[in-house]
């Protein structure tokens, strides 16, 4: 059997960076996927496949989690948890399992944090019930791993100054913006008036070939769309084919691994994993990275018992699974009827790429200073068969059918662009979210799958409707109809981070600051487990960046 | 199954639609809920021959190889799915039929997948009957055995219950599949449904070998 020099457990934004950046210095890499390896070729603008069937996902009669949710509180006045398979709820936490993992679907939508985000509790102070602490970096530390990204992964965009611009080491993006939507035109015109900063959202998302992939083809069909020109920097395109032709990368598609093995001075020795053909099969390597993203990251290591980590990898101070973090915030929209507004807003293919950052921090005469986040501006989501099926009712919720619903469909089609918005708020790291292992619900292959509770703080919902409502008025300005928002503490699967914060205190984080697990000197956590805080952006750039980070701490410990 | 047997006719539609919904557990009420306005539910389906295609409304027929033949078509339920699903979406000069759709040949499609949830599958299935104890206690006859204003009136005692209600819902997610999904999986011939609703796909579209079960 083959020692390789690095054995990392998941191939997404978290596992390709020290995948490339390993092989690229000599070391040999294997690189374990549980996911099919799906290719340019094999993705196609296919609604069944992208979002209706479970494709790019496990069945969850097969690989399931269990959902902790609040289910109000009893007469003592704690709260209760109501625990829900979600193969019973058929509430889906899966997002990616293919090599690439979910970066192959996302938007795309790249901002970097801001040095506050960094130390949140310093700027904001705490807040009761949630558990805010400042990073054990700070933002010049990963600024040069953001800037790294931009022309690793290929970042488009144009630098615009904004009150709340965080600082940059390079002038602007190595890729000019892609193509942009007429409606963007009228959105600038609009906030401009309102002295507001429209930002142009970077992309990760080429306009032009580059290094074997090709430009985007604008086909309109982008987010949760596996990319088929390659265009999209996901970790698969951008990352691990460059790994592979180093001729130092393995990557093994369809390995779920089980369980990482511990000696007795608690080092990690080997990885099991089960093969395409249900074969058990066995990795070893001087040294483990995991990147399975932030749930599957926190149960592998909960899985991981050994004789130095009696309740598992990293947890001998109980805090893996903790503090888990989605992305706060709330969704909403208004429509632009071609009547009023023109043909030009059918057009399908260029992108919006608006975001507003104005009231990332907001100084507001009743609520006083506090953390706010960021708006993004983006179509509707082209899919029909999601839109028809939310046709089907009328306004008293009776089922529409016959002529009165093909009328319906008509003219909610033909009508009007809907521009939408969607806020991202810090989720406040609480103790009643986190992962642990269920105690009865197994998957297909026998081991307890993640239970995770998924409460939130009240006051995610506070900055959510702070933010709705300006984005809103955005809206309203721009002379959309029908405009609707709403906040939510539901939590969105897609953007998931936390459960092995990194800190200088074993006793409360998982990692130390290079993202070494505390006390394994030979295991490294690389995905989005890390971030103690969230931010108030989507979570890939920020995870590109410190993975690339890490992997230099690695290249120079090996 | 036991669709052709001739319904009870001594129980008023109102009973009827009681009963149906009382057969039905929370539990289940609520899976099957969440299986619709979420998102669907199977993954593995046709494999096989390609259909002939011999009558006009499967003559764009070439996306599903299930082995699906004109005679079987013929035959129930998939005369009374039809039927009901041409109800649902009329032929009325406002756009395509679900006839013109393919949705019956679609709906079989997904009934027949592998993977497809076996309550879901089951709940469609049993739907017939119910939908025949409606048609015989209002009218005497079967469904398929009605005019179309009958069926019409049956679809709207059926839509107005809980459970019907549902039923049609599920119904209609499939003819809305048939209506927009990719012409390669057997309905929306030639992009009919696309061009109806002026909606642009996107691009590149599937070649046959690789719809999704030949993904993954």
């Amino acid at each position: 059997m083959k020692d390789y020099d690095v054995c990392i457990i998941g191939s997404g934004a978290g596992g390709a960076p020290v995948a490339l950046e390993l092989s690229r210095a000599g070391y040999e890499v294997v690189v374990l996927e549980k996911g099919p390896w799906l290719k340019e070729t094999d993705f196609y603008k296919d609604e069944l496949a992208c979002c209706r069937r479970s494709v790019y996902t496990p069945s969850l009669k097969d690989e399931q989690h269990v959902i902790e949710d609040y289910d109000g509180k009893d007469a003592q006045g704690k709260y209760k948890w109501t625990a829900t398979p979600t193969s019973e709820s058929g509430s889906d936490f899966w997002n990616g399992n293919v090599v690439g993992g979910s970066s192959n679907f996302m938007s795309g939508f790249f901002y970097r944090l801001k040095p506050q985000d960094f130390r949140l509790l310093s700027e904001f102070g705490p807040i009761k019930g949630a558990n805010i602490v400042d990073w054990p970096i700070g933002y010049d530390e990963l600024e040069p791993y953001y800037t790294k990204v931009e022309s690793e992964v290929g970042v488009s965009g144009v630098v615009m100054p904004h009150p709340f611009a965080e600082p940059r080491s390079t002038p602007n993006f190595p890729f000019p913006p892609t193509v942009e939507h007429p409606i963007s035109q009228l959105i600038d015109q609009t906030c401009q008036a309102m002295q507001l900063h429209p930002i142009r959202t970077p992309r990760a998302v080429l306009p032009q070939a580059h290094a074997g992939r090709r430009g985007c083809e604008y086909s309109g069909y982008c987010g949760s769309y596996g990319c088929s020109s390659g265009a999209k920097g996901s970790a698969r395109a951008a990352l691990l084919d460059r790994a592979v032709a180093t001729g130092k990368c393995q990557i093994i598609p369809r390995a779920k691994v089980q369980r990482l093995v511990s000696d007795a001075k608690g080092k990690v020795t080997q990885a099991l994993y089960v093969d395409a053909a249900q074969q058990e099969q066995t990795i070893r390597a001087k040294l483990f990275v995991v990147a399975c993203q932030a749930i599957e990251t926190a149960r592998l290591l909960l899985q991981s018992t050994g004789p130095k980590h009696p309740r598992g990898l990293g947890n001998n101070t109980g805090q893996v699974g903790r503090n888990l973090v989605f992305s706060a915030g709330g969704t909403g929209g208004g429509e632009f009827p071609y009547a009023k507004f023109g043909e030009a807003l059918k057009a399908r293919g260029p992108f919006v790429n608006r975001g507003l950052q104005d009231w990332y921090f907001i100084q507001d005469k009743k609520l006083g200073r506090l953390k706010g986040g960021t708006i993004d501006l983006l179509l509707r989501h082209p899919n029909p068969i999601a839109r028809a099926n939310s046709l089907k009712r009328d306004e008293d919720d009776k089922l529409l059918w016959g002529s009165a619903l093909k009328q319906k469909l008509k003219t909610e089609f033909t009508r009007a662009q809907s521009l939408r918005f969607e806020v991202f708020n810090d989720w406040l790291p609480t103790d009643d979210c986190f992962v642990t292992l269920d105690g009865a619900v197994k998957d297909k292959w026998q081991t307890p799958v993640a239970k995770i509770r998924v409460g939130y703080h009240d006051h995610d919902l506070v900055v959510a409707e702070y933010l709705s409502d300006k984005a809103k008025a955005v809206l309203r300005q721009m002379g959309a109809e029908n405009i609707s928002g709403s906040v939510s503490g539901s939590p969105p699967p897609n953007l998931v981070a936390g459960g092995c914060r990194f800190g200088n205190d074993p006793n409360t984080s998982v990692l130390d600051k290079t993202c070494r697990v505390h006390d394994v000197p030979n295991l490294f956590v690389t995905d989005g487990s890390f971030m103690p805080t969230g931010g108030s952006v989507p979570y890939t750039w920020t995870i590109y960046a410190n993975a690339f980070r890490v992997a230099e701490v690695i290249r120079t410990s090996l | 199954m036991t669709l052709c047997n001739k319904p009870q006719t001594n129980q008023t539609v109102e009973q009827l639609l009681r009963e149906w919904e009382t057969s039905l557990s929370p539990e289940l009420t609520a899976k099957l809920t969440l299986l619709h306005e979420r998102r669907a539910f199977m993954s593995a389906v046709c494999k096989g021959a390609a259909v002939i295609s011999v009558l006009p409304i499967m003559a764009a027929l070439q996306g599903c190889e299930n082995k699906t033949t004109i005679e079987q078509l013929q035959q129930q339920p998939w005369i009374t799915f039809a039927a009901v699903q041409q109800q649902l979406f009329p032929a009325d000069g406002n756009g395509p039929s679900a006839r013109d759709l393919n949705a019956v040949h679609y709906l079989k499609f997904v009934l027949e997948a592998t993977d497809t949830d076996p309550d879901d599958k089951q709940f469609l299935l049993d739907g017939i009957k119910w939908l025949d104890g409606v048609a015989d206690a209002q009218h005497g006859q079967h469904f398929s055995k009605l005019n179309p204003l009958q069926q019409q009136q049956v679809v709207e005692k059926v839509a107005g219950s809980e459970a019907g209600g549902r039923w049609l819902s599920h119904l209609l997610l499939y003819i809305f599949e048939a209506l927009l999904a990719d012409p390669v999986y057997g309905g929306n011939p030639q992009g009919v449904g696309w061009q109806w609703l002026e909606h642009q796909p996107g691009f590149p579209q599937p070649p046959r070998n690789k719809r999704y079960p030949e993904l993954g």
